[in-house]
């Protein structure tokens, strides 16, 4: 030990710490008070700054654990027992015995030092080692599994790229680096079976980098059912579940076939360990780069550490030529010999330097297969050593150094740009959304109330008030919903996942491409949306896109195409997915309804009523139920969960061309910006998305017109009287209020009493009763208390519109026989 | 009382944050966490900082701007940084060679190795 360099100031200090310390404990009986502890903690802590001061890492090693334990204890207000006090007495007095004399060199002191600490990190040092586990038990677990599936995500996605393009080097990078962060995020929060499979399979992609394997399909499908695994393994992470527990020992023995099928190289981990038999001395040539101070580092920790390797003969050396006067204090002129015998590999004693910039590392070598510290003669040639030059660092080294930071500055510019582009985005509990969104209901709801009142009591000021917070609130409502709006894209990587996997299952080859996938979508809709889109999938695979041959027959390309095209329009957002495979047999349908009863054999059906036959619950064409579709239960249930958020469903087909399924979905399903009118007593509310225009007309020009057409400004129009539809029995007033709704490429106009004017409407279910029809999609309740019913105009129109055809055929018929 | 020593944390991971600023708590340290360079570069220029923990793999590439940003301004020309690295940290002491990171620690990294090396550049 290098004792010299204490001085005598610190050297009697230390010691005289220690003894009183002893002392102290000594006259200790049963256990000490609160405030005994505290006045222990006291020397223990000047004990324990005082080693870190003057480098004693020996002492400090055996009184930092002792000092956190204490701390603790004092934290917590809890006191020390006779055992844990019996182990410090042991520490202090070993301590003054490595202070006082010749520190570890003296016969014997080493193993008593090395007894002491083990004793203290078994005893004091428990909690340290529970630490990591406890996390895995507090609230981070939550953040870790929400951190950990997006990681599964990304992985994910990148491997569907990777299948694409396996020689792609920086997905390759990129999927290895995924993997790395998700092995050392599930190892820190004790996630060992996650940690395990990652680990194994990082070793594989790791060869892959370094061209010891290619990325074949095999590894492929190997990875993908370790993502699925994953995602179980995030909530069953102790593998309680059987059937995980045979897919973890399935998968881990499917990825050793593939890590061994080469031996010549073995995982790092056969590296490391202890050498087999008796020691071995290794020459460690220790010179630290001049600078090391700067970074806060203190070289002797490293020098000291290797004591607990084995035994060590340490040779301090000064820089040659050294020249008081010319002494920078914040550079380091120490290089040192050290002589090591241990039973450890030399990979482990670099582990020791581990912390180390490259240009401190030392030089390691093995000297010899046996314990040359009983060489004598070695041993003198060995202090030779201190008195020979030390060697600088050659230009090459330099060279390198200044070629490094060239590229790093180049790095640095090239990401900068991109950086200060970046928007800084946090992580929300979806129910926090959703509690937000129903906060933000009711607040528009209280509003309207308020201006209601503001404006009966016909009080300038409070209307000031009233329509400041109305402004307030809607701009509140409008940020609210871009929060709760999220890309498609999120769901995008599921489907392309069972796309790939469905294919490969039936043997065929389909190329999916996805449109528009950063349209966004209420997180409500988006989350009851991705069960339809995967059924619809799953079918156009199974029943719509043939295989190879059947392709290659039909004169079509080899592969498949599946596209799924979002893009926003008006109030709604439609999904369109289209595949170029067989497309539905409309006669095969037909036969179908028929002898299944939908329809007698007689009926004569459009393509389009005919196609809507599929939705009706229980319909299959399929001649094979296969293990995704055929069974006939699916696409009533598809129809039904999009009709659930107000979405409409169209089907399009030609055969042998392919099907095209458009899914209309609205926006929203929470508030929306309306137009509030008055039909007889009653309010209703149409969405103000779809209303071109307003205008007014005379009664007459309504009540007296037999074909339901009227002329505006020169262009006839056909209307929908919803005071004489809706039954009202009130009289009408002298005008009536037109208004004008775009249809299918047709301008309509609704017939209503009243227009009273904008609404921010908060829609609400409605009840059982009104389970039945489709024209009333939700209520709202108004300032007054009044409760507003929310017109699906679109479904009002197309009823209306259709039994309008029927009348103008009937019309029409009539006609002809005049 | 001594002053509570204040460290810089600049980690992409709430979880891995999380757990960090606990373990540092309990050594009565203040840790002051940063969500991009610019929000570092904003509490650098405040009150000092004894010692700065680095994800290397932050999004937006932010982490070598923020070494290399310390190690220009004279107050944090030897303050220690310790980088948390994924992968071989041979990777990254070529690259990094001139800016004196203190420690290179792999994730997953033990908590009592976290432990010992903050307590080894305190």
């Amino acid at each position: 030990m290098d004792n010299e360099k204490i001085t005598d100031k610190y050297k009697s200090e230390l010691l005289q710490l220690l003894s009183s310390l002893e002392k102290m404990l000594k006259g200790i009986s049963g256990t000490p008070a609160n405030n005994l502890v505290k006045q222990v903690y006291s020397i223990v802590h000047k004990i324990n700054q005082t080693a870190v001061e003057t480098g004693l890492n020996y002492l400090s090693n055996l009184f930092a654990p002792i000092e956190k334990k204490i701390s603790a204890a004092i934290e917590q207000k809890q006191t020390l027992e006779q055992p844990e006090l019996t182990i410090i007495i042991s520490a202090a007095a070993t301590g003054q015995e490595l202070t006082n004399d010749s520190g570890l060199n003296r016969p014997g002191m080493k193993t008593a030092y090395e007894n002491i600490k083990k004793t203290i990190l078994s005893a004091f040092s428990a909690e340290t080692t529970n630490e990591q586990s406890s996390f895995s038990n507090s609230r981070f677990e939550e953040i870790f599994k929400d951190e950990a599936i997006d990681l599964i995500n990304q992985l994910e996605e990148k491997l569907l790229q990777l299948e694409g393009t396996p020689d792609d080097p920086a997905l390759i990078d990129n999927v290895f680096r995924i993997m790395h962060t998700l092995k050392g995020n599930s190892n820190m929060f004790g996630h060992k079976y996650l940690g395990e499979i990652t680990h194994h399979l990082e070793n594989v992609y790791d060869g892959i980098r370094s061209h010891k394997f290619d990325v074949t399909r095999q590894i492929l499908e190997i990875t993908l059912q370790c993502i699925d695994h994953f995602r179980n393994l995030i909530d069953d992470p102790e593998l309680s579940d059987t059937s995980n527990k045979v897919i973890q020992e399935s998968i881990l023995s499917d990825i050793t076939e593939i890590s061994e099928s080469d031996n010549n190289q073995s995982a790092p981990e056969a590296k490391i360990g202890k050498i087999a038999g008796g020691v071995q001395s290794f020459y460690i040539f220790f010179k630290p780069n001049s600078d090391i101070f700067k970074d806060g580092t203190n070289p002797l920790y490293y020098v000291y550490d290797l004591n607990d390797l084995g035994d060590c003969l340490i040779l301090p050396v000064l820089a040659e030529a050294l020249q008081l006067e010319k002494i920078e204090p914040e550079k380091c002129y120490m290089s040192w010999h050290i002589l090591l015998v241990t039973k450890e590999t030399k990979e482990t004693i670099g582990d020791n330097f581990m912390f180390l910039n490259e240009n401190s590392q030392p030089d390691i070598s093995i000297v010899s297969k046996t314990d040359v510290l009983k060489d004598k003669q070695f041993i003198d040639k060995f202090m030779l050593l201190s008195t020979k030059p030390v060697s600088i660092a050659s230009d090459l080294a330099a060279q390198a150094i200044a070629e490094a930071k060239t590229e790093e500055k180049n790095s640095v510019k090239s990401k900068t740009t991109a950086a200060d582009a970046s928007v800084a985005s946090i992580r929300v509990a979806s129910a926090k959304v959703d509690l937000m969104m129903n906060l933000i209901s009711e607040l528009v709801t209280k509003q309207a109330e308020l201006s209601m009142l503001a404006n009966n009591q016909n009080n300038a000021q409070l209307l000031e008030v009233a329509e400041s917070i109305e402004s307030i609130s809607r701009d509140l409502r409008d940020n609210a919903f871009s929060i709760s709006l999220i890309p498609l894209e999120k769901t995008v990587l599921r489907f392309q996942r069972l796309v790939r996997d469905v294919a490969a299952k039936f043997n065929k080859k389909v190329n999916f491409i996805v449109e528009g996938k950063e349209t966004e979508l209420d997180k409500t809709i988006i989350e009851k949306i991705v069960d339809p889109i995967m059924h619809i999938l799953r079918n156009s695979i199974d029943h719509g896109i043939e295989t190879p041959d059947q392709r290659l027959a039909l004169g079509k390309p080899e592969i498949g195409e599946i596209k799924l095209k979002a893009y926003p329009s008006g109030a709604h957002v439609v999904i369109e997915i289209t595949d170029d495979g067989s497309g539905i047999n409309v006669e095969k349908v037909r036969k179908t309804a028929v002898k299944k009863g939908y329809i007698g054999a007689s009926d004569e059906l459009s393509t389009d009523h005919m196609l809507k036959l599929i939705l009706s619950p229980g319909f299959s064409t399929a001649d094979n139920v296969s293990e995704v579709s055929g069974r006939g239960v699916g696409m009533d249930v598809v129809h039904q969960k999009i009709k659930e958020i107000r979405g409409e469903l169209e089907i399009y087909t030609q055969e042998n061309k392919g099907t095209t399924l458009i899914i209309r979905l609205p926006l929203t399903i929470s508030i929306i910006d309306s137009l509030l009118v008055l039909i007889g007593s009653t309010y209703y509310l149409i969405p103000l998305a779809v209303v071109q225009r307003c205008a007014e007309v005379k009664t007459q020009v309504i009540t007296e017109s037999p074909v339901r057409y009227l002329n505006l400004d020169g262009e006839y129009i056909p209307f929908v009287d919803l005071h004489k539809e809706f039954d009202i029995k009130e009289e009408r007033a002298d005008y009536q209020r037109l208004i004008m709704l775009k249809h299918k490429n047709m301008l309509i106009a609704l017939v209503v009493d009243h227009i009273i004017g904008n609404h921010q409407a908060v829609l609400k279910a409605l009840g059982q009763a009104y389970r039945k029809q489709e024209v009333v999609s939700g209520a709202s309740i108004l300032g007054n208390g009044e409760v507003a019913l929310v017109l699906d105009t679109n479904k009002l129109l197309q009823e209306y519109m259709s039994e309008r055809e029927v009348e103008l055929e009937r019309l029409y018929k009539q006609s002809i026989k005049v | 009382m001594a002053r509570k020593k204040r460290i810089l944390l600049f980690e992409e991971f709430e979880s891995i944050r999380n757990i960090l600023v606990k373990t540092l708590e309990k050594k009565d340290a203040e840790t002051i966490i940063v969500s991009s360079f610019n929000d570092a570069k904003k509490q650098l220029n405040g009150t000092g900082f004894s010692m700065a923990i680095i994800d290397f793999d932050n999004k937006n590439h932010q982490s070598l701007e923020l070494i290399k940003y310390m190690r220009e301004t004279s107050s944090y020309i030897f303050t220690p940084i310790i980088l948390l690295i994924t992968g071989n940290k041979e990777q990254f002491t070529d690259r990094l060679s001139g800016y004196n990171i203190a420690c290179y620690l792999t994730k997953p990294f033990d908590m009592a190795l976290f432990n010992s090396v903050t307590d080894r550049f305190k």
